[in-house]
Protein backbone atom coordinates (compact mmCIF):
# COMPACT_ATOMS: atom_id res chain seq x y z
CA UNK A 1 0.00 0.00 0.00
CA UNK A 2 1.53 2.99 -1.11
CA UNK A 3 1.22 6.72 0.63
CA UNK A 4 -1.36 7.77 -2.12
CA UNK A 5 -3.69 4.88 -1.16
CA UNK A 6 -3.18 5.87 2.71
CA UNK A 7 -3.90 9.72 2.30
CA UNK A 8 -7.37 8.58 0.40
CA UNK A 9 -8.51 5.91 2.90
CA UNK A 10 -7.26 9.01 5.65
CA UNK A 11 -9.39 11.39 3.89
CA UNK A 12 -12.60 9.22 4.17
CA UNK A 13 -11.97 8.23 7.54
CA UNK A 14 -11.73 12.11 8.62
CA UNK A 15 -14.50 13.24 6.87
CA UNK A 16 -16.80 10.85 8.11
CA UNK A 17 -15.49 11.22 11.44
CA UNK A 18 -16.29 14.86 11.13
CA UNK A 19 -19.75 14.17 9.30
CA UNK A 20 -20.61 11.52 12.28
CA UNK A 21 -19.67 14.75 15.08
CA UNK A 22 -21.72 17.32 13.22
CA UNK A 23 -24.74 15.03 13.18
CA UNK A 24 -24.19 14.19 16.92
CA UNK A 25 -23.88 17.70 17.67
CA UNK A 26 -27.05 18.46 15.65
CA UNK A 27 -28.64 15.71 17.42
CA UNK A 28 -27.94 17.62 21.01
CA UNK A 29 -28.89 21.22 19.86
CA UNK A 30 -31.43 21.65 17.49
CA UNK A 31 -34.72 22.63 19.19
CA UNK A 32 -37.72 20.03 18.20
CA UNK A 33 -38.09 16.29 17.10
CA UNK A 34 -38.33 17.66 13.46
CA UNK A 35 -34.69 19.33 13.55
CA UNK A 36 -34.44 16.39 15.18
CA UNK A 37 -34.52 14.14 12.57
CA UNK A 38 -32.82 16.51 9.88
CA UNK A 39 -29.35 15.74 12.13
CA UNK A 40 -30.11 12.02 11.74
CA UNK A 41 -31.31 11.93 8.39
CA UNK A 42 -28.42 13.16 6.62
CA UNK A 43 -24.88 13.75 8.40
CA UNK A 44 -25.09 10.62 9.80
CA UNK A 45 -26.01 8.90 6.79
CA UNK A 46 -23.13 10.40 4.49
CA UNK A 47 -20.70 9.17 7.96
CA UNK A 48 -21.32 6.05 7.67
CA UNK A 49 -21.15 6.12 3.84
CA UNK A 50 -17.81 7.43 4.21
CA UNK A 51 -16.41 4.85 6.44
CA UNK A 52 -17.75 1.76 4.45
CA UNK A 53 -15.57 3.27 1.32
CA UNK A 54 -12.85 3.99 3.08
CA UNK A 55 -13.32 0.12 4.49
CA UNK A 56 -13.95 -1.06 1.12
CA UNK A 57 -10.73 1.34 -0.14
CA UNK A 58 -8.51 -0.49 2.38
CA UNK A 59 -9.63 -4.21 1.52
CA UNK A 60 -9.03 -4.12 -2.02
CA UNK A 61 -5.84 -2.69 -1.21
CA UNK A 62 -4.94 -5.09 1.23
CA UNK A 63 -4.98 -8.94 0.47
CA UNK A 64 -8.70 -9.34 0.83
CA UNK A 65 -9.78 -8.13 -1.81
CA UNK A 66 -13.22 -6.80 -3.44
CA UNK A 67 -15.05 -7.19 -0.46
CA UNK A 68 -19.21 -7.83 -1.22
CA UNK A 69 -20.63 -7.19 1.49
CA UNK A 70 -19.29 -3.88 2.05
CA UNK A 71 -20.89 -2.91 -1.12
CA UNK A 72 -24.13 -4.29 0.40
CA UNK A 73 -24.39 -2.64 3.44
CA UNK A 74 -23.64 0.60 1.37
CA UNK A 75 -26.40 0.00 -0.76
CA UNK A 76 -28.81 -0.67 2.36
CA UNK A 77 -28.31 2.59 4.50
CA UNK A 78 -28.58 4.52 1.20
CA UNK A 79 -31.95 2.95 0.81
CA UNK A 80 -33.54 2.28 3.96
CA UNK A 81 -32.69 5.37 6.08
CA UNK A 82 -34.77 7.62 4.31
CA UNK A 83 -37.67 5.77 4.56
CA UNK A 84 -36.82 5.18 8.42
CA UNK A 85 -36.86 8.55 9.22
CA UNK A 86 -40.24 9.72 7.14
CA UNK A 87 -41.50 7.04 9.01
CA UNK A 88 -40.46 8.42 12.21
CA UNK A 89 -40.87 12.01 11.46
CA UNK A 90 -45.06 11.20 10.24
CA UNK A 91 -45.75 9.26 13.32
CA UNK A 92 -44.49 12.24 15.56
CA UNK A 93 -46.45 14.25 13.32
CA UNK A 94 -49.84 11.84 14.10
CA UNK A 95 -48.97 11.74 17.85
CA UNK A 96 -48.98 15.99 18.00
CA UNK A 97 -45.61 15.89 18.78
CA UNK A 98 -44.85 20.02 19.51
CA UNK A 99 -43.46 22.13 17.09
CA UNK A 100 -40.28 24.06 17.82
CA UNK A 101 -41.90 27.98 18.70
CA UNK A 102 -39.50 29.41 16.06
CA UNK A 103 -41.49 26.86 13.14
CA UNK A 104 -42.93 29.69 10.62
CA UNK A 105 -45.25 27.49 8.33
CA UNK A 106 -46.43 24.37 8.81
CA UNK A 107 -48.36 23.12 5.71
CA UNK A 108 -49.00 19.20 6.77
CA UNK A 109 -51.80 21.23 9.30
CA UNK A 110 -54.68 21.82 7.42
CA UNK A 111 -54.45 18.65 5.08
CA UNK A 112 -54.12 16.69 8.53
CA UNK A 113 -57.29 18.31 9.75
CA UNK A 114 -59.11 17.51 6.99
CA UNK A 115 -58.37 13.89 7.13
CA UNK A 116 -59.57 13.28 10.65
CA UNK A 117 -62.68 11.47 11.50
CA UNK A 118 -66.16 13.25 12.60
CA UNK A 119 -66.82 13.09 16.60
CA UNK A 120 -69.48 10.52 15.99
CA UNK A 121 -67.24 8.13 14.07
CA UNK A 122 -64.38 8.58 16.71
CA UNK A 123 -66.25 8.00 19.78
CA UNK A 124 -68.09 4.23 18.13
CA UNK A 125 -63.60 3.65 17.69
CA UNK A 126 -62.73 4.60 21.29
CA UNK A 127 -66.08 2.23 22.38
CA UNK A 128 -64.76 -0.46 20.01
CA UNK A 129 -60.95 0.15 22.13
CA UNK A 130 -59.07 1.51 19.65
CA UNK B 1 5.22 6.16 15.16
CA UNK B 2 1.80 6.83 17.25
CA UNK B 3 -0.76 9.84 17.94
CA UNK B 4 0.95 11.30 20.97
CA UNK B 5 -1.59 10.86 23.10
CA UNK B 6 -2.32 7.09 22.69
CA UNK B 7 0.06 4.13 22.80
CA UNK B 8 -1.42 1.37 20.61
CA UNK B 9 -0.06 0.29 17.41
CA UNK B 10 -2.87 -0.47 15.16
CA UNK B 11 -1.92 -1.53 11.86
CA UNK B 12 1.72 -1.64 10.04
CA UNK B 13 0.82 1.18 8.27
CA UNK B 14 1.67 4.50 10.15
CA UNK B 15 -0.77 7.32 8.72
CA UNK B 16 -3.77 5.61 9.10
CA UNK B 17 -2.33 4.39 12.91
CA UNK B 18 -2.70 8.25 13.62
CA UNK B 19 -6.07 8.91 12.12
CA UNK B 20 -7.17 5.65 13.65
CA UNK B 21 -7.07 7.02 16.72
CA UNK B 22 -8.17 10.11 15.97
CA UNK B 23 -11.63 8.04 14.46
CA UNK B 24 -12.05 5.92 17.89
CA UNK B 25 -12.01 9.05 19.68
CA UNK B 26 -14.22 11.20 17.84
CA UNK B 27 -16.97 8.02 17.95
CA UNK B 28 -16.85 7.47 21.55
CA UNK B 29 -17.62 11.15 21.68
CA UNK B 30 -20.66 10.92 19.15
CA UNK B 31 -21.73 7.99 21.51
CA UNK B 32 -22.06 9.90 24.40
CA UNK B 33 -23.90 12.53 22.76
CA UNK B 34 -26.53 10.43 21.43
CA UNK B 35 -26.97 8.70 24.77
CA UNK B 36 -27.81 11.95 26.57
CA UNK B 37 -30.02 12.86 24.06
CA UNK B 38 -31.67 8.96 24.56
CA UNK B 39 -31.84 9.67 27.89
CA UNK B 40 -32.74 13.42 28.23
CA UNK B 41 -35.12 13.81 24.65
CA UNK B 42 -38.37 14.70 26.16
CA UNK B 43 -40.59 12.94 23.76
CA UNK B 44 -40.62 9.72 22.35
CA UNK B 45 -39.68 10.68 19.04
CA UNK B 46 -36.08 12.08 19.71
CA UNK B 47 -35.50 8.25 21.74
CA UNK B 48 -36.37 6.50 18.54
CA UNK B 49 -33.47 9.05 16.53
CA UNK B 50 -31.16 8.70 18.92
CA UNK B 51 -31.62 4.83 19.44
CA UNK B 52 -31.11 4.95 15.15
CA UNK B 53 -28.07 7.19 15.74
CA UNK B 54 -26.21 4.44 18.46
CA UNK B 55 -26.57 1.83 16.03
CA UNK B 56 -25.00 4.17 13.33
CA UNK B 57 -22.27 4.85 15.67
CA UNK B 58 -21.55 1.38 16.56
CA UNK B 59 -21.60 0.11 12.78
CA UNK B 60 -18.88 2.66 12.20
CA UNK B 61 -16.96 1.35 15.41
CA UNK B 62 -17.65 -2.09 14.09
CA UNK B 63 -15.84 -0.95 10.76
CA UNK B 64 -12.92 0.78 12.34
CA UNK B 65 -12.47 -2.22 14.48
CA UNK B 66 -12.44 -4.49 11.23
CA UNK B 67 -10.18 -1.98 9.75
CA UNK B 68 -7.77 -2.12 13.10
CA UNK B 69 -7.30 -5.60 12.99
CA UNK B 70 -7.15 -6.01 8.77
CA UNK B 71 -9.76 -8.25 8.27
CA UNK B 72 -13.11 -8.38 6.71
CA UNK B 73 -14.86 -11.10 9.47
CA UNK B 74 -16.65 -8.00 11.02
CA UNK B 75 -18.49 -7.13 8.22
CA UNK B 76 -21.40 -9.36 8.44
CA UNK B 77 -21.67 -8.26 12.27
CA UNK B 78 -22.22 -4.21 10.45
CA UNK B 79 -24.98 -5.80 7.68
CA UNK B 80 -26.76 -7.31 11.35
CA UNK B 81 -26.20 -4.56 12.76
CA UNK B 82 -28.09 -2.24 9.78
CA UNK B 83 -31.12 -4.46 9.37
CA UNK B 84 -31.70 -4.29 13.02
CA UNK B 85 -31.36 -0.57 13.20
CA UNK B 86 -33.65 0.09 10.45
CA UNK B 87 -36.39 -2.68 11.54
CA UNK B 88 -36.30 -1.62 14.80
CA UNK B 89 -37.03 1.84 14.09
CA UNK B 90 -39.99 1.19 11.38
CA UNK B 91 -41.72 -0.74 14.38
CA UNK B 92 -41.16 1.44 17.17
CA UNK B 93 -42.50 4.04 14.67
CA UNK B 94 -45.84 1.68 13.81
CA UNK B 95 -46.06 0.87 17.85
CA UNK B 96 -46.20 4.09 18.92
CA UNK B 97 -48.67 5.29 16.45
CA UNK B 98 -51.07 2.24 16.93
CA UNK B 99 -50.97 0.53 19.67
CA UNK B 100 -50.06 -2.67 17.61
CA UNK B 101 -47.18 -3.26 14.78
CA UNK B 102 -49.21 -6.15 12.42
CA UNK B 103 -53.16 -4.13 11.45
CA UNK B 104 -52.97 -0.73 9.27
CA UNK B 105 -53.62 2.85 10.87
CA UNK B 106 -57.50 3.18 12.83
CA UNK B 107 -57.08 6.99 13.60
CA UNK B 108 -55.15 9.81 14.29
CA UNK B 109 -54.49 11.35 17.68
CA UNK B 110 -54.50 15.13 16.67
CA UNK B 111 -57.53 16.57 16.33
CA UNK B 112 -59.44 19.50 14.41
CA UNK B 113 -59.91 22.72 16.53
CA UNK B 114 -63.55 22.89 14.25
CA UNK B 115 -63.96 19.40 15.85
CA UNK B 116 -63.02 20.04 18.92
CA UNK B 117 -65.80 23.24 19.21
CA UNK B 118 -68.64 20.93 17.86
CA UNK B 119 -67.89 18.55 21.03
CA UNK B 120 -67.72 21.10 23.27
CA UNK B 121 -71.48 22.95 21.68
CA UNK B 122 -72.48 19.17 21.88
CA UNK B 123 -71.57 18.50 25.62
Amino acid sequence: MNLGIQILISFFLLAGSIFFLGGSVGLIRFPDAYSRMHALGKPITLGMICYLVAAFIFFLATEHGFDAITVIVLIFIFLTSPVGTHMIAKTSYHRATPLSPKTIRDELGPVMNEMVQSPEEMEALEKEGY
Amino acid sequence: MTFPFVEFQFTEYFLINIVLNICFFMMATCLILCTYRLIKGPTVSDRIISGDAISCCVMALIVLYGVMQNTIMYMPAVLVTALLGFLGMIAMGKYITNGNIMYPMYQSVRTSKKHEKEREKSE
